[in-house]
């Protein structure tokens, strides 16, 4: 793949991580919205992994299950910090 | 040091990932977290009370920036009655007693009682309530970004008095710090601002009302809710500590702390090891299927984002 369409890809990423970053921001008195800013964010992530690996012919269930098991220490550190109990 | 860097190093029976990024390892990260969730709220319903939130909150200080925000935008200052403090000790206490956190209680008493009961005779009168917070200037800065009504009852000109009670005590099994501001101005006080305020020639103030005001503006925080606080369980618990003045909270266990802690944790943890294993692996020029790890970069600075942007406290 062209680093320039690499680039692309990535900057897409980047977004998704700025939205959940700015949901996190902006519901401070809400931990219910801020969670789902974090997980909307992670399932961008997983959805984004799959297809640049699709694009990239390099898709298999192995690459697909890394991202799933980064996106749930992520989610379940996010549960962890916003409902500590 | 050879076991350490045998784990840390992209190997063949891993899927040429280090062993601390095999999928083994990271659903092992995850068990480890959900683990500490799920003993945390077995200690707070077994040990009601070792769980809690720590802070460092004072009366004297939540009065001083409430003050300071009212100057800056060319009102005056609040003058401190004991009447109201002695008020928002008895809702906090009240609140602590019967298990909930609203502007009015399930059995449906309201702030106005607390104020009438200590004596305060008002005309307008108003209340915001904070919980969770770890210091006076993120209680006030939280009321002053409202827009459920807290940032209006801090600026309305309409106030003379103010009363605040800082009470730590255990509500729903969670030891937590509760503020309660009360606002109030009385028909003597109003008139006596209106007397300062006023030229010296200005015609003479109305007379003094009844003790029962006629007109009677309450002013809580539009969020009028009957029900308890969410997460609150409707058994009473007992108050721990309570003072009126300024309070320090020191649980067994600081939650928010522990959370931080451990959110921090792997999520450098992971962070470093993605790095380390990028690079070597482009050294390497090691060819493998694998996710990629800027990817996954980019979601831990997610995690370690939104840790740090953690702010426990809440208002009402």
């Amino acid at each position: 793949m062209e680093s320039r369409e690499h680039l692309w890809h990535y900057s897409i990423l980047v977004l998704v991580v700025l939205v959940g970053l700015f949901g996190v921001a902006v519901f401070k008195q809400n931990p219910s919205a801020r969670f789902f800013s974090i997980f909307f964010s992670v399932v961008g992530y997983v959805l984004w992994g799959a297809w640049h690996h699709y694009i990239e012919h390099r898709f298999s269930w192995v690459v697909l299950s890394e991202y799933l098991l980064v996106a749930l220490v992520v989610l379940a550190s996010a549960s962890l910090i916003l409902f500590p109990f | 040091m050879r076991p350490i860097v045998k784990i840390i190093i992209p190997r063949e029976p891993y899927n040429r990932r280090a062993a601390t990024l095999s999928h083994e390892a990271l659903f092992l990260y995850a068990t480890f977290i959900f683990l500490v969730q799920f003993s945390l709220s077995f200690v707070a319903l077994k040990f009601p009370g070792v769980l809690g939130f720590a802070s460092n909150i004072t009366a004297d200080q939540i009065i001083g920036d409430t003050n300071n925000q009212r100057l800056a935008n060319n009102l005056p200052a609040l003058k401190l009655n004991d009447e109201l403090s002695r008020a928002a000790a008895a809702k906090a206490d009240y609140m602590f007693k019967n298990d909930y956190w609203a502007h009015v209680a399930p059995d449906g008493t309201t702030p106005w009682k607390f104020i009438l009961d200590a004596g305060y005779r008002y005309v307008y009168a108003g209340e915001n309530l904070a919980k969770d917070f770890q210091s006076s200037d993120d209680v006030v800065a939280a009321w002053m970004a409202s827009k459920m009504g807290h940032r209006e009852n801090i600026l309305n000109k309409n106030y003379t008095d103010i009363g605040v009670a800082v009470v730590n005590g255990t509500l729903g099994g969670f030891q937590t710090t509760l503020v309660v501001q009360m606002f109030g101005s009385t028909s003597a006080s109003l008139a006596s601002n209106e007397v300062s305020a006023a030229p010296a020639s200005k015609s003479p103030i109305p007379a003094a009302p009844a003790p029962q005001p006629a007109k009677v503006t309450e002013n809580i925080s539009p969020q009028v809710n009957p029900s308890p606080a969410p997460g609150v369980t409707a058994q009473p618990s007992p108050v721990t500590v309570t003072q009126a003045s300024s309070s320090r909270s020191v649980p067994v266990i600081d939650v928010i702390s522990l959370a931080k802690t451990v959110s921090y944790s792997v999520g450098f943890f992971l962070l470093s090891l993605f790095v380390l294993d990028g690079l070597i692996v482009f050294r390497r020029n090691v060819v493998r299927i694998s996710g990629h790890n800027g990817a996954h970069i980019l979601m831990l600075l997610l995690l370690l984002g939104s840790t740090f942007l953690l702010s426990p406290g809440v208002i009402r």
